[in-house]
């Protein structure tokens, strides 16, 4: 609510005109799919957006398109005014499956792409120290992946992308293979975790209940092939606790995003 | 492990604070042992049997030996026959064949697995090959390598080097498409996705094909020895088998079924050592 009044922040992560195709072969002929067609946005720094939409609309190719391994077939990205051409350091991913390396421990996972930008082993030491702490892993650290419940995975998939201190966070479905109630937990658990750093947060969620809860915004996708329908502001202050989740405000935007995608579905 | 369905708050987590979620305890002999113990009641119920079937009388002792004379004919096999020659010589041609599998076959499973146009291009090939009876050329290889060891060593090879090559692009075939995934978007090159994924997912696959390709090389050395050559255990069982000497034939192949069980041991420890983080140990 205090940033309703205030210049709103500069933007971090824009996208222009995105367009994403997938090619797939049918026997003797080349197809070619669009699943994301003409995305405009802009993600302030520092904010958490939250993407939902109408199951298989496009959400996640959206967010795999920001990591730069998605060929776009028009328009780009711009991340502090440089386009995305690939992969890089300044974009971190939180999977919705863990993929963590099976063979190394879960500390050696969260070190790895600290491995990868080449940092010391006495700074990836701190660092995962660090993290592990943050995240609640501290007595499983030298756990193996499979050791650990499917929540633990997703603490350690989270800690992993935190380590590398990227500027831009991309969630993508990070609860969606958890129970019910580890999910609500480790919802909880996640406002609690960015809090701390309020690194600029983009979650693709096909709950409504959990975009509504993380996100200083939820931007609503259209059936495929995806397009921005609408953005709703979510003025719940912060610091959330779970129980927000019971009053008539969080009750109320809920309905608003939830009639926007119902609508959508209804046109078709 | 069902008691880890959720974390510690991280405040829980400092020292004094209550009892952590794992709890570490030492295993009971029985469990650590019960298989290798079974094991061992099972091959000692097998070689009383055959003891027992010999001792009645039942086979023509000229056509099988027992356990007791096998022992007996120990010092006959390894003083007369110099029977640690043979084994010399089997061991050389098959240790020979094995390291040219491991140095060809490993690395050209990795690029067949690594590389689509690699693997397109050679994968009739070795399909045909793995499906030849290698056995057939074994002639032709005594032939134009000569009764030494040459024509062992090749044919240990050519025999053994098919599962290796098959099992290692299968391995890296294998992989979780999401961890390589994973791996891009940390920004990680080709080179370091090959070193930290592609390879450690597959040693697990290397290490079923170089089973396999140890059986085979056991079988080629032996094969190949029984056809020409002029020592090694293969031809001892030869010379023994055609003048009936049965008690010093049937120590060869005891032997021989031991260095498979050893073999295969030493590959499983290897394994447990190199994949232990797939099974909860």
């Amino acid at each position: 609510m205090t940033a309703a009044t205030a210049v709103p922040a500069p933007t971090k992560l824009a996208a222009r005109g995105v367009r994403i195709g997938y090619r797939t072969r049918e026997g003797r002929q080349v197809r070619t799919v669009t699943v994301v067609d003409g995305i405009d946005l802009d993600v302030r720094d520092g904010e958490f957006l939250a993407v939902v939409g109408p199951s298989g609309c496009g959400k996640t190719t959206f967010m795999t398109a920001i990591t730069g391994l998605l060929p776009l077939m028009d328009g780009g990205f711009e991340l502090d005014g440089h386009a995305i051409t690939g992969p890089g350091p300044d974009r971190a991913m939180v999977f919705q499956a863990a993929n963590l390396l099976p063979w190394r421990t879960v500390r050696a996972n969260i070190a790895y792409g600290l491995e990868v930008l080449g940092r010391s082993r006495a700074e990836r030491t701190a660092r995962v120290d660090e993290l592990l702490a943050l995240v609640g892993l501290a007595d499983f650290a030298d756990h193996y992946p499979h050791q650990l419940s499917g929540g633990m995975q997703q603490r350690a998939n989270l800690a992993r992308a935190l380590a590398v201190e990227a500027g831009l966070l991309l969630l993508d479905e990070p609860f969606a293979a958890l129970d019910a109630q580890t999910r609500e937990h480790m919802q909880g658990e996640l406002t609690r975790i960015w809090a701390a750093r309020r690194t600029t947060s983009i979650l693709v969620t096909h709950s409504i209940s959990e975009a509504v809860f993380l996100a200083d915004r939820v931007v609503v996708f259209g059936p495929r092939p995806a397009r921005v329908r609408e953005i709703v502001p979510i003025d719940l202050p912060r610091p959330r606790r779970l129980a927000v989740k019971h009053s008539p405000r969080f009750r109320e935007l809920e309905q608003t995003v939830w009639n926007l995608i119902e609508s959508e579905r209804e046109q078709r | 492990m069902t008691d880890l369905y959720t974390a510690p708050p991280p405040a829980a987590a400092g020292p004094g604070a209550s009892p952590g979620l794992v709890s570490v305890e030492p295993v009971g002999a029985w469990t650590r042992y019960r298989a290798f113990v079974l094991g061992a009641l099972g091959i000692a119920a097998l070689l009383a049997i055959w003891q027992l079937v010999a001792t009645l009388g039942i086979i023509d002792p000229l056509y099988t030996s027992s356990p007791a004379r096998i022992v007996e004919a120990a010092p006959a096999v390894f003083g007369d026959d110099d029977f640690a020659h043979h084994i010399a010589v089997s061991a050389q041609e098959f240790l020979l064949g094995m390291l040219l599998v491991v140095v060809t076959g490993i690395p050209f499973g990795l690029l067949a697995g690594w590389y689509r146009g690699v693997r397109e291009l050679t994968d009739p090939v070795v399909s045909a090959l793995f499906a030849t009876p290698i056995v057939a050329l074994v002639p032709i290889l005594v032939l134009t390598l000569g009764i030494g060891v040459g024509s062992k060593v090749a044919f240990v090879y050519l025999l053994a080097v098919w599962p290796v090559v098959i099992n290692t692009t299968a391995g890296i075939r294998d992989i979780d498409p999401g961890m390589i995934r994973m791996a891009r978007t940390f920004g990680a090159g080709d080179r370091r996705i090959f070193r930290t994924v592609a390879l450690p997912a597959s040693v697990p696959h290397i290490i079923a094909g170089l089973r396999n390709a140890v059986s085979r090389g056991i079988i080629a050395v032996v094969v190949g020895e029984l056809y020409g050559a002029s020592a090694g255990i293969g031809y001892y069982l030869n010379q023994t088998g055609q003048i009936f000497q049965t008690d010093r034939y049937y120590f060869a192949v005891v032997f021989l079924a031991l260095v498979g069980v050893v073999l295969g041991l030493l590959l499983t420890a290897l394994e447990a050592r190199v994949s232990g983080w797939k099974v909860d140990r």
